[in-house]
């Protein structure tokens, strides 16, 4: 349906992106109450640029830009403060046959990064952007977005070997 | 970690976020009662009149302007030239041997292999754990970024220049440059510098913003600062060809919440601390890669154009005259509606006649005054007849052949095969080489082509 740029349509628009805006917030910031805050802050300046979005189109790259960004500025406003993710609230609606020891411990390897490294995972791990879509949102180069990338998988395994047992490690099959 | 192990860590990545993210739910899902709505409500009927008010206000400019004529003026393209037919698709490409050395690293990187066409792959070994961005220079020199650490501590980073030997190993290391003020964020890959004696790369400095070009041994100087949050992140030193400046891009994103991005052609010289702008592309306009003209008076830069909401709306091929006081650009090609990461290029042959870029997954040559444009077959596509391809195009010293990766398949498609393709640019231009096609990818990639 294309999105027309009036307030009923605007409502239709968040209810249904709503929820992902919402957990890629809380992959950047790892904190629910922040990312509750982000998203909100997202959807006002979605709504004041609506006009410029084109929503015939696939996917909501246009809403995960301005997300990232608020998250992004969201982290740098509270960089003095400690933000960690509560791994028991995260998982408190895990399927826990599925929810290993090792997937929390992978999502808590996360805090390693740095916001921008942790932005461009989210992007493209969970959202599933190419290259060129995430270089876009975060304002780099594609081969900028690579690099970001191949160190982030490279701490994050480094994370989990040195928190060995308990952590996979990337032999993983 | 081998490289056959990453895409399982990365797929187990995937289901981790999908795993935990899904299962979290926002405390506002209705729009009516959530606090965005509450605070848009209040001003939205005065902004709706504001609006009215300044469209007409508009529309009475122009016509005090002159009308038609004026908003034509406004309103007019530069032209684009049409490109002609390509030659037909190769049922496969040729496979052979070829006199040069390719230079790259596999999939995410780690580790650098140099390779002739059709030939065995080497190894280089014993510089450190993790090395990237080889780099052919002078007289079979190769340049390399090599970490003492998997994690790349910044203090240990460091420029090592080898040898190329030949049989493909590598010297013992003939240059080690510590790099020891490197930024930890966004560093680019190096460029050597025409004479040979130094690099420039960019990179942030700290979190606020300030980005630096620096050529270790020759300078290292801060030239400029962040324009807003997300500070630009810079990228593409690319050498003027006198070796005086180097110019490079950044992007900036002037609301802070990615609207209307933009980027910069900035040009850095090397006995100042101050960048000199040389472009600022329009709004919703960002530049993937630069070129310098053999000549140092022109650069070539290819974007991309995107709209909010629809992500990339097509790329640009554009051509900027570099010279006091007078910078004119003219575009070259361009190419709408389609994936911009099968977008390589530009690069300009070593005499400066000819440009080379591939849009849309199909390498094109011609003249930089837009004359005698031709696309050459692409080797790769999909069922819609979709070529791909990824950076970089690289000219052999004597103009003849082209260089350039090619994927398998979009890669908006998990883990696409990608393959390194020599055309000869001299008779039709069908390919004479490829590297075999490989999952996860060739990265990096630096091509030397030696006499026979």
């Amino acid at each position: 349906m294309a999105f027309r740029p009036d307030v009923s349509d605007f409502g239709d628009f968040y209810e249904r992106t709503y929820q992902v805006a919402f957990r890629t917030a809380l992959g950047i910031v790892r904190d629910a109450a922040l990312a509750a805050d982000v998203t909100q802050d997202a959807y006002v300046a979605a709504y004041r640029h609506r006009d410029r979005f084109r929503g015939d189109a696939p996917g909501h790259a246009w809403l995960h830009k301005i997300v990232v960004n608020q998250a992004l500025s969201a982290v740098r406003r509270n960089r003095l403060t400690v933000v960690e993710a509560d791994l028991t609230a995260l998982s408190r609606s895990l399927d826990h046959a599925r929810a290993t020891s090792e997937r929390l411990s992978l999502f808590a390897a996360l805090a390693e990064l740095n916001p921008k490294q942790r932005a461009a995972v989210i992007l493209r791990y969970y959202l599933d952007y190419d290259y060129a879509t995430i270089a876009q949102i975060l304002g780099t180069s594609s081969t900028n977005v690579g690099a970001m990338l191949s160190r982030a998988l490279d701490r994050l395994r480094l994370k989990l070997d040195s928190d060995k047992p308990l952590a996979m490690t990337g032999t993983a099959r | 970690m081998n490289d056959f192990e990453q895409p399982a860590f990365e797929r187990q990545l995937r289901a981790t976020l999908h795993d935990v993210l899904d299962a979290e739910h926002g405390p506002h899902p209705g729009w009516a009662d959530s606090p965005a709505a509450n605070r848009v409500a209040g001003g939205e009927r005065a902004k709706r009149w504001n609006a009215g008010n300044l469209r007409l206000l508009a529309i009475a400019a122009v016509l005090a302007m002159g009308g038609a004529a004026a908003a034509g003026a406004f309103l007019r393209n530069v032209p684009t030239p049409r490109l002609p037919e390509t030659t037909p698709f190769p049922s496969r490409p040729v496979t052979g041997a070829t006199n040069g050395w390719v230079a790259y690293t596999h999939g995410t990187g780690g580790q650098i292999f140099v390779t002739r066409m059709g030939g065995q792959e080497t190894l280089i070994r014993g510089l450190g754990p993790r090395q990237s961005c080889p780099q052919f220079g002078p007289g079979g020199l190769m340049a390399m970024a090599v970490s003492a650490t998997l994690d790349t501590d910044p203090t240990q980073w460091r420029i090592v220049v080898v040898r190329l030997m030949a049989d493909g190993s590598a010297s013992d290391e003939l240059t080690t440059i510590f790099v020891e003020e490197r930024p930890q964020d966004n560093v680019s890959c190096f460029e050597w510098s025409p004479s040979g004696d130094s690099f420039a790369y960019t990179a942030l400095l700290g979190s606020d913003g300030v980005f630096t070009i620096a050529t270790p041994g020759l300078f290292y100087s801060p030239i400029g600062t962040g324009r807003d949050f997300p500070p630009p992140i810079p990228d593409y030193a690319r050498w003027k060809p006198d070796g005086t400046a180097v110019a490079f891009v950044s992007a900036a994103n002037p609301h802070g919440d990615g609207t209307d991005m933009y980027s910069m052609i900035d040009l850095a010289f090397v006995d100042a601390s101050a960048a000199h702008p040389l472009l600022r592309t329009d709004p919703n306009e960002i530049i993937n890669d630069i070129a310098w003209s053999p000549d140092g008076t022109a650069i070539a830069y290819r974007g991309t154009r995107f709209v909010p909401g629809a992500g990339s709306a097509g790329s640009f091929v554009r051509v900027l005259t570099v010279g006091a006081g007078n910078v004119e650009r003219l575009q070259l090609d361009e190419l709408n509606d389609h994936q911009s990461a099968s977008d390589a290029g530009p690069a300009w042959s070593p005499d400066g006649s000819q440009l080379a870029w591939a849009l849309g997954g199909e390498l094109r040559v011609g003249a930089p005054d837009g004359s005698g444009w031709r696309g050459l077959p692409p080797v790769s596509s999909d069922a819609l007849g979709t070529g791909w391809a990824t950076d970089p195009v690289i000219w052999s010293a004597d103009g003849s052949q082209l260089l350039v990766g090619q994927l398998s398949q979009s890669p908006l498609v998990r883990d696409p095969e990608s393959s390194v393709v020599v055309y000869d640019v001299t008779g039709e231009g069908q390919p004479t080489g490829v590297l075999p096609w490989r999952l996860g990818g060739y990265g990096r990639l630096s091509w030397q082509v030696v006499s026979n």
